[in-house]
């Protein structure tokens, strides 16, 4: 009779045992580890998601005409070329009839404003051209409506106006030019 | 004792199928990352970037055209304008600073109300007000005749949506323009001054 209670207490006594040792460290361990799952699977949806986000948008990029990206590429271009920028400054001038006394590149402005400073957007690069003509009020309004036309931005920065004989005016003007500012790394691309 | 070691079991077989469940996972997400694309992303995001950029400085454009017709609205019939300087403060405003030359004091006043009443034109300051006498007339020692006038320095500031440059307008005045005589570009502001008493030969 003894001899049976004693098993009966040791058999109830390993049972426990098991379960204290093993079952519930496993289930503890099973939960740990579906958690985990939990989490990799929300992360391969994430990353799914950027990938389909991805695709449709180089479906898109596929999908711009070569004419409004050569258009773009002439806006904002990677590089500015100085020489071109003085020839059509050149050539603005004699459409507009003003007499055209020069056109310089000054050079990069590294200068960044107060917003830009506090902004997250990336400018720009904007390289300055100093320009002098001769002409009537009327011509150097028409210079100043060619150059709005231009198929990139010039931007008039400062101008000094000032009267001369026989009815003309002298213009010095400084102009700025824009080329594609590009300092996103793959380091900055995080998800 | 039976039922305990079915359980361990049971639990040790399960703990088996749901690390197997991990490594499927693991290898779904490492086989979605291995498709991603970093050329293609640095594709999208300088694209992106230079179309950003481009739009900045086109919400950014002006037209000067529309300062200097601005500018010839808000200048009555007896102001002349002998120097004008301008200078785009980043991208909020044009500051101008014009020498002008008028005939009287009451002129004087007049313009700086016809400034003030101005839409476009804002901020306006009038300083170093001089009464002097200028020739007039020939040049000659003989025809020399003098005037009373009265110059001063108007700073005026317009802030950069005022004037927006439009380039849709501009591919169908592009002909136009390219093609007209210089003085044929004011046709259009003609009418506008008759209505403010402005002077064109401001400059």
């Amino acid at each position: 009779m003894s001899k049976n209670l004693f098993i009966h207490v040791a058999m109830i006594a390993i049972s426990i045992g098991i379960i204290l040792t093993f079952v519930q460290p496993t289930f503890s361990e099973i939960g740990e580890v579906q958690n985990d799952i939990s989490v990799y699977q929300t992360e391969q949806k994430k990353v799914s998601e950027v990938n389909g986000r991805l695709d449709s948008l180089i479906s898109v990029l596929d999908g711009v005409p070569t004419d409004d990206t050569r258009r773009l590429l002439t806006y904002m271009p990677d590089e500015v070329d100085t020489i071109s920028v003085v020839r059509d400054l050149s050539i603005i001038s004699n459409q507009a009839g003003v007499a055209f006394i020069s056109a310089v590149s000054v050079g990069q402005n590294t200068e960044t404003d107060q917003d830009e400073k506090t902004s997250q957007f990336i400018q720009p690069k904007e390289f300055l051209f100093s320009r002098s003509v001769v002409g009537t009020y009327d011509q150097i309004k028409n210079l100043f409506a060619l150059i709005e036309q231009n198929n990139y931005p010039i931007e008039l920065q400062t101008a000094v106006i000032q009267k001369k004989d026989e009815g003309l005016l002298s213009m010095e003007a400084s102009l700025s030019v824009y080329a594609h500012e590009n300092s996103v790394s793959s380091e900055e691309i995080v998800f | 004792m039976f039922a305990s070691l079915l359980a361990a079991g049971g639990v040790y077989l399960y703990a088996r199928y749901t690390d197997n469940q991990l490594d499927l996972a693991i290898e779904a997400l490492n086989s979605e990352i291995g498709g991603f694309s970093q050329a293609d992303m640095e594709r999208v995001t300088e694209f992106d970037l230079r179309l950003a950029q481009a739009q900045d400085r086109l919400g950014n454009s002006v037209s000067m055209v529309s300062v200097f017709e601005a500018l010839q609205a808000a200048t009555i019939d007896t102001v002349q304008i002998s120097s004008l300087a301008i200078e785009r403060e980043d991208d909020n405003q044009l500051l101008l600073a014009a020498d002008i030359q008028t005939d009287s004091f009451d002129s004087t006043i007049f313009q700086r109300g016809v400034f003030l009443r101005d839409g476009t034109i804002q901020k306006v300051e009038i300083s170093d007000v001089n009464n002097t006498l200028v020739a007039s007339g020939g040049r000659g020692a003989q025809s020399l005749n003098l005037k009373p006038a009265v110059s001063f320095q108007a700073s005026l500031s317009i802030p950069l949506e005022d004037v927006p440059a439009n380039p849709q307008s501009y591919q169908s005045n592009q002909a136009v323009l390219v093609n007209s005589t210089p003085s044929t570009s004011t046709s259009a502001v003609g009418q506008d001054d008759q209505q403010a008493e402005v002077n064109e030969d401001t400059l």
